[in-house]
């Protein structure tokens, strides 16, 4: 019991705190802005999967994002220029969020707002779905308490830092969410042929739905079964050695390398970029001492 | 320093801490291997958890790029090109060039991406089973799609009754390593709920 307190309560000062959440405001934000021609078509009500649909086909089953279902609200609009201003609304939260104004109050709007726009397309990749919950630590963690214009407003209205040791059960909820996660994605693996044979990253990087570059992936076949296989191991191996204090951040640390590696490779939307956000949680804090305005933020804090 | 929770804190932060708790263990419940493991009370747990995050909208983790099975060809490309026909012929969609040229784009353009994704599938599907019911999940983005494509602001204007979809399909056969193209095509009348394969 006193264990687990500790875990969830033991004030904690943790830097990559504040890069984690412009990072998610700023992946929310390249997400939603690359939509931005496409708005109307994708969320509109006259667009694919949209409400004029439902209304000319009302037997038919319209999909919606797994999980999200409670958040399908578009499919109720029927002027354009609604969706128009709360794709403008998400935005600007967005913006926000990276900036950490009124931290709490944007992220809030943001974690709505994705969850409703989330929800009209579910051809797009499964991590908005994953999103909405790594939003929501975020969101229930003090983020914007440094590296934001609310802790330098804070300075300059009333001469005094934001305090930047917190109560750190909103971090230990990602970080069991994302040893979750690996622990989904990769334990099925070691029964899933593709894998075993180390072909999946051959046909995650040949098929044009995902990979980039259009080379002779056929003849490149055997690196990318050591690719695969490395994947095969690490991904399990994570959940093993993520709760481990001794090998959290090295292992952290490859993860975030194998991600940037699919990411270079292949376009899975941004759940390389979600994942990487994600495991800056089980670095060290003082790791992040190098961010510019981040070195002195707590010097004269006390920490446990 | 770390504060001991006071006589009027105390009962507060058991709760939150038990509510953190069980939070904890259902997202790692979720995530059991229980196929792997092949154990039936484990396979319970891990459905039971399922559903309960489901109720609240949460997703445990996903399993992305499954590779269940050992392929003898994969798909490469897929490129549509989406005609109009009613009072006028209109194109409404033409990316056909982009598999003739086998141009392959590092930044794509996420319509694109989404119709490639949603369309492909559909059309293998169909190409396989020679006819499909569209309120099935593997053909409901063809239903979505023609939908859209027989309602968009050209189509209104050209008084587009029946759309048709061509598809071009690039596949790599992985026992010799060659490439091999698929044309593939289908119509809708735009009244109608069903798929006219071949037409």
């Amino acid at each position: 019991m006193a264990t687990l307190e500790r875990f969830f309560f033991e004030p904690l000062r943790f830097r990559g705190l504040y890069l984690m959440r412009a990072a998610f405001g700023a992946i929310a934000l390249y997400h939603y802005l690359r939509l931005l021609p496409h708005v109307q078509v994708l969320f509109g009500p006259a667009g694919l999967n949209g409400r004029d649909t439902a209304q000319r086909w009302p037997a038919f089953p319209m999909p919606v994002t797994e999980d999200l279902e409670h958040f399908a609200l578009l499919r109720h609009v029927s002027s354009p220029a609604l969706i128009t201003l709360l794709y403008s609304a998400l935005l600007l939260a967005a913006v926000a969020f990276t900036l950490g104004l009124r931290t709490r109050m944007a992220g809030l709007a943001l974690l709505a707002l994705h969850l409703v726009f989330a929800s009209h397309q579910p051809g797009f990749d499964g991590w908005v779905r994953l999103f909405g919950p790594f939003l929501a630590y975020l969101v229930l963690a003090p983020s914007g308490g440094a590296w934001s214009l609310d802790a330098w407003l804070a300075v300059r209205k009333h001469g005094a830092r934001l305090p930047v040791a917190f109560s750190p059960w909103p971090l230990r909820l990602l970080q069991v969410h994302v040893i979750a996660m690996y622990a989904t994605a990769a334990w099925p693996r070691f029964a899933a042929e593709a894998w075993l044979r180390g072909e999946t990253v051959l046909y995650a990087v040949a098929d044009t739905r995902f990979g980039r570059w259009d080379l002779d992936f056929y003849a490149l076949r055997g690196l990318l079964a050591i690719a695969t296989w490395v994947a095969l191991v690490l991904e399990p191996a994570a959940t093993l050695l993520l709760p481990l204090r001794l090998t959290r951040r090295w292992c952290a640390l490859a993860l975030i390398g194998l991600h940037l590696s699919i990411e270079a490779l292949a376009d899975t939307g941004m759940w390389q970029f979600l994942m990487c956000t994600a495991l800056l949680a089980f670095l060290p804090d003082r790791w992040f001492a190098w961010l510019p305005g981040l070195a002195r933020v707590a010097e004269n804090e006390q920490v446990s | 320093m770390w504060r001991m929770p006071t006589p009027t804190t105390r009962p507060l932060r058991r709760v939150t801490l038990l509510g953190l708790s069980i939070y904890s263990c259902v997202l790692l419940a979720a995530a059991l291997p229980a196929e792997l493991v092949g154990s039936r009370p484990l396979a319970i747990v891990k459905l039971a958890a399922g559903y309960a995050l489901h109720a609240v909208g949460v997703t445990p983790g996903l399993e992305v790029f499954d590779g269940k099975q050992s392929l003898h060809a994969i798909h490469e490309m897929t490129c549509f090109r989406v005609v109009g026909e009613g009072a006028g012929r209109v194109v409404l969609y033409d990316d056909l060039a982009l598999c003739r040229e086998r141009q392959v784009e590092a930044v794509r353009d996420p319509f694109r991406i989404l119709q490639m994704r949603s369309l492909s599938a559909a059309f293998v599907d169909l190409n396989l089973q020679g006819q499909g019911d569209l309120t099935r999940a593997v053909l409901q983005p063809l239903f979505l799609f023609s939908d859209y494509y027989c309602h968009t602001p050209a189509a209104e204007q050209a008084k587009v009754e029946r759309v048709s979809i061509e598809a071009l399909y690039l596949g790599l056969n992985l026992q010799d390593g060659t490439s091999g193209e698929v044309p593939m095509r289908g119509s809708r009348d735009c009244k109608q709920p069903t798929w006219a394969v071949g037409r």
